[in-house]
């Protein structure tokens, strides 16, 4: 048997169900495998190491009593420290925010521990999770970054430090560290998952989600954090989410499972500035699609486009101005030099173009729910190349910006490493509230394919 | 006729701003400036209900607040 720190989510979920692990051995296991990795790595703001282990004991008892909790029963999860967690220090990556400890729960922690997780601490985020950067690396190579701003996130589940996590996604935060870490993250459509709780960039735009090591493991995860919340408006009118897990188990039992899936693939937009590696993994990714039984079409996205992710940034800085503003005014040096611009900027754009934008965001998602009539899931790469050396940027979110922008869901799965050895992501969207059609497609080609079973060479 | 006094510096008196920018405000706002520039060239018809409407419906089974209005605390009223 593979050590436990080793174990997917699903995997471990199910030994743990069978009672052939307990959650105190699972965590020790990774709290071993921190010792060893985490000094390279640094994913962890902090560590809560005893709650935890009083967790996993109380797990355990009930366990061994004959009851489990939910399906992630003794598991444990890192959470990005954006997310307000009871009674442990929530900080943001920031000194504004430093000492501040919760007195509740985000709704998605909240749903996690209710699950069975155990919270084992918070995963490093750029500043607010906005660009100026976290201490993370990438464990596939620790001179480059491991993206961001879920960067912590991203790199605890590459090096095995833990079963799932929680990030979020204003511009690309969840699919640009899971594709550069090699890992899967998930951005659920805008009202699939509550906010409450996690410290905002900007209201309208940012999306919280999980992100695991495997296809079958998002799904578990965003099972468990789905749904309405009375405290965040956005998810009220959401429809009933599925049982995202089971539906892939369904699936898996298909011989062609993802045969009758249109996938669409995009005229212009996500070629600009793709690397030569990128590119070709990228076309092999679609092709194993389509040998999987996906109908693969060419297809031409909206005139409006580009003019959208104009909107969305001037959206992203005036909505990060509003957030900030009244801790800007006090303390503008507690700031990192991107965020300060952000604000900055954001402080200056005229109110008519910031509903101007909204606008054009009302046409862009218009058009691209016509154009998902015609096609099931849109394919693209997911990032323009592998993780940047350097850990000064965080690379670029310009390929993920377009479904934050919209809401629509989106999802990577690995799909490939670059001669250096450096992973890439398969982005998949869909339409609102379809997730269920993104995990399928991407667990066919995870299927076919294995990239993420790869461990980085800690 | 006098010109404008420079926006930038309205805006940062006008809500008690810092006086001075950071180091990337310069190179940030060349690029906010493209992207105003950019939404604003489309032609958007004004039947185009700006997307972040409110949402309303949850509130129908909410309670009457509480709390009252923050107006009736206020100095002058009293």
């Amino acid at each position: 048997m593979s050590e436990p720190w080793d174990l997917s989510l699903s995997a471990a979920a199910a030994a743990i169900a069978a009672g052939r692990l307990a959650p105190v051995e699972l965590l020790e296991s990774a709290l071993d495998r921190i010792d060893d990795i985490e000094p390279r790595v640094q994913a962890w703001a902090r560590i809560q190491v005893e709650d935890a282990r009083r967790e996993a004991e109380r797990l355990t008892r009930l366990q061994r009593s004959g009851t489990i909790l939910g399906p992630l029963h003794g598991i444990p999860i890192g959470v990005k420290d954006i997310f307000n967690t009871a009674g442990m220090e929530t900080a943001c990556g920031s000194r504004i925010m430093a000492g501040f400890v919760p007195a509740a729960d985000a709704t998605a922690v909240a749903r996690l521990r209710a699950a069975g997780a155990i919270i084992l601490g918070k995963t490093h985020t750029t500043e607010f999770a906005s660009f100026d950067p976290s201490p993370a690396r990438n464990p596939w190579a620790l001179s480059h970054t491991p993206g961001g701003s879920s960067s912590g996130s991203g790199a605890a589940l590459a090096a095995r430090m833990c079963q799932g996590a929680l990030g979020s996604q204003t511009s690309g935060s969840i699919i640009r560290p899971a594709a550069f870490c090699g890992v899967v993250g998930l951005k659920p459509t805008f009202g699939r998952v509550s906010r409450h709780g996690v410290h905002p960039l900007a209201w309208t735009l940012d999306h919280p989600g999980p992100m695991a090591r495997t296809v079958g493991d998002a799904a578990l995860l965003l099972d468990a954090i789905a749904g309405a919340d009375p405290h965040d408006p956005a998810t009220l009118s959401a429809p009933a989410p599925l049982a995202y897990a089971a539906l892939l188990a369904e699936a898996a039992t298909d011989d062609r499972p993802a045969a009758a899936l249109r996938v669409g693939v995009p005229d212009r937009y996500f070629t600009d500035g793709l690397d030569d590696e990128a590119e070709e993994l990228y076309h092999a990714a679609v092709r194993v699609l389509e040998t999987a039984g996906c109908e693969v079409r060419d297809i031409r996205l909206p005139d409006e486009f580009e003019a959208g992710m104009d909107a969305h940034e001037l959206i992203h800085n005036a909505e990060a101005a509003a957030v900030h503003v009244d801790t800007y005014r006090a303390r503008p040096g507690d700031y990192g030099s991107k965020l300060r611009a952000i604000i900055e900027t954001g402080l200056q754009i005229p109110a008519p173009t910031y509903v101007r934008a909204q606008q054009v965001r009302t046409i862009v998602i218009r058009r691209l729910r016509d154009l998902l009539d015609t096609v099931d899931v849109i394919a693209t790469p997911a990032a323009p190349g592998p993780a940047p050396e350097g850990l000064a940027s965080t690379g670029s979110p310009v390929f993920n910006r377009p479904f934050s922008f919209t809401g629509f869901p989106s999802l990577t799965v690995p799909c490939g490493f670059t001669g250096a050895g450096l992973p890439v992501g398969l982005q998949l969207a869909g339409r609102p509230f379809d997730e269920g059609t993104l995990l399928h497609a991407a667990a066919a080609y995870e299927d076919a394919t294995a990239w993420g079973q790869r461990r980085p060479p800690l | 006729m006098e010109s404008d006094r420079p926006v930038i510096a309205w805006t940062r008196a006008l809500l008690n701003l810092p006086a001075a920018s950071g180091e990337r405000f310069s190179e940030e706002w060349k690029i906010v400036a493209r992207r105003i520039e950019a939404v604003h060239t489309r032609p958007v018809s004004r039947d185009t209900e700006p997307a972040g409407a409110p949402r309303l419906q949850h509130l129908l089974a909410v309670p009457p607040n509480p709390i009252g209005s923050s107006r009736r605390r206020h100095p002058s009223d009293e």
